[in-house]
């Protein structure tokens, strides 16, 4: 269920090492894949805005999670497998 | 006092983290800038030599004194609303990366998990082969060459080699690229694609298993990763379902390698991926600054979100 892929905090386009110690352009956030634009069912669940994670059926999903495989979903990079892991 | 994480709403691993401090009744905001404009709102002064200012999100306000400590997980790119041509978009998108960026950057008070500046700079693979030499790792023989004549040279040398990505796969649906093994031959067959861009080729450590180790602010949480198939046994992630993971403790002289390296580029999270060989050698292949550990937290239990919740609690700065 958890993600085992991700980017990485340097991922942004065209930075090489002189620009990593420019310090306020290298507030990276920020090339990743994911478009979290919408409200949208995420890993199955639902956002609960009050806890801030994701729930379902009222619990925290991540405290639920029996599978090991990695979910995916339309915000993050399951599907874009990188080094990371 | 706040802990401030900056991350997208699917990101699970992140949920770990908001729960433990949950549990420790520590308070927490959670909000993705790349959301600024849509439900995110940063409205900041700078005044009397410093950043001044509030956040506010879904009702939630966060006035940026009281963060103190930002966990920066995997915020996302901005994206505009319909109608914005690319070029608006992309600009406006650096506008949100600069302002946000700069502005919490900026907050003198806060301790980053970990800083971006600090984790760009060593999530750079060729810096952190350098520095895990100088820590005392043990690491492959690595070449980065646009000459395939050249990467030829280094595969007939240290037969078997692997081909690594310098940074990430591309970023497309379905991009994958994992560690794959060449030889010399396909090399010099692709020349003249390699010689397009920089490509990193490394010798091929015979392993006996690989282990994935997570540390936070000096905790040490290592899992040995064991394959159960041949592609995950050249790159566990191409078979993931294959993989078994179980506690390991660390030796001696790698935790005192770790913890040089980590100081040596003042980070307070890293994961790293070593490849342990016959000879019980840990041998380093790559840290990952952000790397994922929910997984590991889940096959093996180790209290890896415990542990960043008390460091986000610790205080000090980055």
């Amino acid at each position: 269920m958890f993600e085992t892929n991700s980017f990485a905090a340097a991922q942004v386009p065209g930075v090489g090492i002189s620009a990593a110690i420019a310090t306020p352009s290298t507030f990276g956030a920020q090339r990743t894949t994911a478009t979290a634009t919408v409200m949208k069912p995420v890993n199955g669940g639902t956002y609960d805005f009050d806890r801030q994670v994701t729930v379902v059926e009222g619990a925290p999903l991540a405290h639920q999670v029996a599978e090991r495989t990695p979910y995916n979903t339309v915000y993050d990079s399951q599907e874009f497998t990188d080094r990371e892991a | 006092m706040t802990v401030l994480v900056l991350t997208h709403r699917a990101d699970l691993t992140a949920d770990l983290v908001v729960l433990a401090l949950e549990q420790m009744e520590v308070p927490v905001l959670r909000l993705n800038p790349g959301d600024t404009g849509r439900s995110v709102e940063l409205d900041a002064r700078f005044d009397n030599g410093r950043w001044y200012g509030r956040l506010a999100f879904k009702g939630r306000e966060l006035a940026l004194s009281d963060i103190c400590s930002i966990y920066y997980r995997r915020p996302t790119t901005w994206t505009g609303p319909e109608g914005m041509s690319e070029a608006e978009a992309a600009w406006a998108a650096e506008e949100v990366r600069a302002g946000f960026g700069g502005v919490l950057m900026s907050l003198r008070q806060c301790r980053w998990i970990n800083h971006p500046r600090l984790a760009m700079w060593a999530s750079n693979k060729p810096i952190q082969l350098e520095a895990a030499a100088r820590s005392g790792f043990e690491v492959p023989a690595t070449t980065v060459t646009n000459n395939g004549s050249r990467a030829a040279q280094f595969a007939t040398k240290h037969s078997p080699v692997v081909y690594k990505t310098l940074a990430g796969t591309p970023r497309v649906e379905g991009g994958a690229i994992y560690t794959t093994r060449t030889t010399a031959d396909e090399i010099r067959t692709e020349a003249e694609a390699v010689s397009y861009a920089l490509h990193q080729f490394q010798q091929e450590i015979p392993k006996r298993y690989e282990v994935r180790l997570t540390v936070v602010d000096g905790r040490m949480f290592a899992a040995r990763i064991d394959a159960g198939s041949d592609p995950a046994r050249l790159d566990w992630r191409r078979d993931y379902d294959s993989v078994r993971l179980s506690v390991i403790q660390v030796p001696a002289a790698v935790e005192q390698s770790v913890r040089r390296f980590m100081d040596h580029l003042e980070l307070v999270f890293s994961t790293f991926d070593f490849i342990v060989d016959d000879q019980g050698r840990w041998i380093f292949l790559e840290a990952n600054t952000n790397g994922q550990w929910g997984f590991v937290e889940q096959d093996t239990k180790l209290p890896i979100a415990a542990a960043i919740a008390e460091a986000l609690t610790k205080g000090g700065t980055t």
